[in-house]
């Protein structure tokens, strides 16, 4: 395995993974450093680690956009736990209402989930583009900060 | 493929996590006696289960 050449299942080609150059210790860090930051911006602003997750995977990495929303998806679940468990403790999150938003959501992610796995993923990348730039232009336009 | 097992039960695990959040909620309001809170709670738990049982099938 040392310095050997290896196709991993899901990669294709990126900036990282574009050549062989990449073994497994190297992919791993590379991988951890960037969910590392992932986790820490989405804890920090709400937005969930998706928002890092899932360009760092299909542009560096060449992954499939079906399959790094997936693995965003999966991930964020452990992310938004951790986080959510900090905020109740401290008093920020109002459970009913999060609990009543939640019926919404749960709605809202299932026809989500349901009509991604019918688009064709160009799709699913116009419109993840617009929403991450629709939410760069709104955190730079509020200038109501502590 | 024992490794791939390995990996779908922790990703079980891990999709368990929320649900069983949930679930606690339902325990939690009907504790305090807050059947509103109790009903919105179950109707999650019911779209969470649907989704896990039969959505994409």
């Amino acid at each position: 395995m040392a310095g050997q050449p290896e196709r991993y299942g899901y990669l294709g080609e990126g900036i990282l993974s574009s050549g062989d150059q990449l073994n497994v210790i190297e992919l791993t860090l590379a991988l951890g450093g960037g969910s590392f930051v992932a986790g820490f911006v989405g804890a920090l602003t709400g937005l969930g680690g998706g928002v890092v997750i899932v360009p760092l995977l299909v542009l560096a990495f060449g992954v499939d956009i079906r399959y790094a929303i997936g693995a965003s998806l999966v991930s964020v679940i452990a992310t938004s736990s951790g986080a959510a468990a900090a905020y109740v403790r401290e008093g920020y999150s109002n459970v009913r209402v999060g609990m009543l938003l939640e019926v919404a959501t749960t709605i809202g992610a299932l026809s989500g989930a349901a009509i991604a796995s019918r688009v064709p993923t160009s799709a699913l990348a116009i419109v993840f583009g617009i929403v991450l730039l629709w939410s760069a232009f709104e955190s730079s336009r509020s200038d109501s900060c502590c | 493929m024992v490794r791939v097992r390995v990996v779908q039960v922790g990703l079980l695990l891990l999709i368990a996590t929320p649900i069983a959040r949930v679930v606690f909620s339902v325990v939690g309001f009907s504790r305090q006696r807050d059947w509103l809170y109790v009903a919105v709670t179950l109707t999650v738990l019911a779209l969470l289960l649907y989704s896990l049982a039969w959505a994409g099938s």
